[in-house]
């Protein structure tokens, strides 16, 4: 049975190979976009289940360089500040809840001077600071100590190691768990140690002769509101708050959702892509078989004439459609896994937004569910010339020529 | 070889309104050369296709070895199809893309367990009708006649009892014709029945019973 199969499938490579190439591609596209999405509707969870704040007051300039969400979600290392008093006139405002102070600075390459490193340092008021300690396993309520650090998810280091960051030794006493945000690939310092870090190198010091000393700055402060604040009310705060001139406020609801609409545009592209895709396929599988069995008539009656029951024609058409899309699912897999490196590296490159990667777990289950959708597809393709098969007529060996 | 036997009983067969055969009754047994003779079209490849489990009559009954094959499911009556004829066709139905030692060996492909081996049992096959040298050929390198003993071998390869030939003959060279027939009937000689059906009333002669067709049914 095997070897029929095989030859069945050799005698008619080109179509085989397309078949297979066509159904790669759908679950190429599928399992990327699902890795991806997953991915990103993890983050958006992670992220509102562990609320960060409701509202983040940036310098001016810092928000015409960076985006909203690149701000709110990434933490880039904007090297713009304002002085400590905003903060505290921020706190002091009517409809504040809390606020905590951060304060963003670089690590220096060893071999050069250049701001900007992957290596960000961010000074995190730990006293105040409620949107950490969700993501630690230790209590930082009392803390770091000026000799401590905390890692993010993919910083290199283990705890209990130490680090050496612009010059000066720290201990590793926590490692964060994943935040699908650039809290990730951050270190963080008790915000009176980076200051005081930053200010003694060499490297930052034309940042401090132009902004006063790090000590008396910060370069954001996130802010939590009282609860019975209405949309005009919030609206007032907001002016108030940017009413110095030297801030602006980002509003994490519609910073994320704007992150949301953006991205389900994109994947709502995708999805149409994948949907036409999908049918593309169920198309050409039902057309593959059924001219099949329409056209091997005489070679499956010729089985039948031999002794083939129709129970093993049907296993030789399924032989056909499970190796077919067998190899379809396997090089779509493999296929996938590389294209949503890349789709979730442009995506990332163009749109700032929380991913957190699945679970291996989460991975199987899309591997085994879409593997499942496939085989129903291929069933569903072969439901038809399976039922001609159970209406051939094996007499038709006795009246057909010979068979190509 | 066992002994064996074959009987229609009242066979006949209607497609649609037209009647094709009614009405054929015979036995043969083991040892027995049975030949069919008629008209082209007029029923012969009908009545071997029942007898041999090809097509389902519409009227009357197959009996294998006394045993009823009426109302008997798909999966038996592939069995039993595996099991106790092999086919010459009148076409040979030799698969193209298929070698010779392949087409042979098709029979072999649906046999759960098959007591030989299929590659070393075709090539033996084909080696006692004079092929040996074409194990690895393809049909369309093949002359009318080394493809109707390519066809012949493959009726042979389960050793069945019951051979059923159509026009075995057609087409072929007298050497051809001679290699073939000497086949067919050396199987009845050694125990086997040979169903044929053959315009070549040379052949006819050579049967222990000859069937021929009077109105709509095969009488001796």
């Amino acid at each position: 049975m095997r070897e029929i199969i095989l030859h069945s499938l050799g005698m008619r490579k080109v179509q085989t190979a397309s078949l297979i190439l066509s159904i790669a591609l759908s679950v190429m596209t599928l399992f990327a976009l699902a890795l991806t999405y997953g991915g990103v509707q993890q983050g958006v969870a992670m992220n509102e289940q562990r609320s960060g704040a409701e509202l983040m007051a940036v310098p001016r300039g810092a928000a015409d360089e960076i985006s909203d969400t690149s701000l709110l979600f990434t933490g880039t290392p904007a090297s713009i500040y304002v002085p400590s008093s905003e903060s505290a006139r921020i706190a002091s405002l009517p409809g504040v809840a809390r606020t905590t102070d951060r304060f963003y600075s670089q690590s220096l390459g060893g071999g050069c001077c250049s701001v900007g490193g992957d290596m960000r340092i961010v000074g995190v008021d730990f006293g105040t600071d409620w949107t950490i300690q969700p993501f630690a396993h230790v209590d930082l309520s009392g803390g770091l100590g000026s000799g401590n650090v905390i890692l993010g998810s993919t910083v290199g280091g283990d705890v209990g190691g130490t680090i050496t960051l612009l010059g000066r030794t720290y201990t590793i006493v926590d490692k964060l768990e994943a935040s699908g945000s650039d809290l990730d690939s951050s270190i963080l310092l008790d915000i009176g140690e980076a200051r005081a870090a930053s200010e003694a190198s060499t490297g930052l010091s034309y940042l401090w002769s132009k902004y006063g000393a790090a000590s008396d700055l910060v370069s954001s402060v996130l802010i939590d509101i009282d609860d019975s604040l209405d949309k005009t009310a919030l609206d007032q705060l907001e002016n108030r708050i940017e009413g110095g001139g030297t801030l602006t406020v980002i509003e994490r609801a519609s910073a994320v959702a704007q992150a949301q609409s953006s991205l389900s545009t994109v994947f709502s592209i995708l999805l149409a892509v994948c949907v036409i895709m999908f049918a593309s396929t169920l198309l050409q599988l039902f057309a593959r078989f059924y001219s099949c069995v329409w056209e091997r008539k005489s070679e499956l009656a010729l089985y039948r004439a031999v002794g083939a029951t129709g129970r093993q024609l049907r296993q030789l058409i399924g032989g056909e459609l499970a190796i077919i899309t067998g190899l379809g699912l396997v090089a779509g897999f493999a296929a996938g896994a590389a294209f949503y490196t890349v789709l979730l590296q442009q995506l990332q490159e163009s749109q700032a937004f929380m991913f957190i990667g699945l679970s291996p777990a989460m991975v199987a289950l899309i591997v085994i569910l879409l593997a499942a959708i496939f085989g129903l597809l291929g069933i569903a393709a072969i439901a038809m010339p399976f039922s001609q098969l159970s209406k051939l007529d094996p007499s038709l060996a006795m009246q057909q020529s010979d068979i190509d | 070889m066992d002994t064996h036997t074959i009987e229609a009983r009242g066979l006949g067969r209607s497609f649609g309104d037209q009647v094709v055969i009614e009405n054929t009754s015979f036995t043969a047994q083991s040892g027995m050369a049975v030949a069919l003779t008629s008209p082209s079209g007029s029923g012969k490849s009908t009545l071997l296709s029942m007898l041999g489990l090809l097509l389902t009559p519409t009227s009357g009954e197959v009996l294998v070895d006394g045993v009823s094959t009426k109302g008997v499911g798909d999966a038996q009556l592939a069995a039993m199809r595996s099991r106790t004829f092999g086919f010459i066709f009148q076409h040979t139905q030799l698969i193209g893309s298929l070698r010779a030692w392949e087409n042979v060996a098709v029979p072999a492909r649906f046999v759960k367990h098959p007591a030989f081996d299929p590659k070393e049992r075709s090539q033996e096959l084909l080696e006692r009708f004079g092929l040996g040298e074409r194990l690895y050929h393809y049909p369309h390198q093949l002359s009318v006649g080394q493809k109707r003993r390519i066809a012949a071998a493959r009726a042979l390869l389960l050793d069945p009892p019951i051979l059923i030939a159509d026009e075995p003959t057609n087409d072929l060279d007298a050497e051809s014709a001679g290699s073939v027939t000497e086949m067919l009937f050396q199987h009845a000689r050694q125990g086997g029945i040979l169903l044929y059906a053959s315009h070549d009333q040379a052949l006819v002669g050579r049967a222990d019973l000859v069937l021929r067709l009077t109105g709509r049914t095969f009488t001796a």
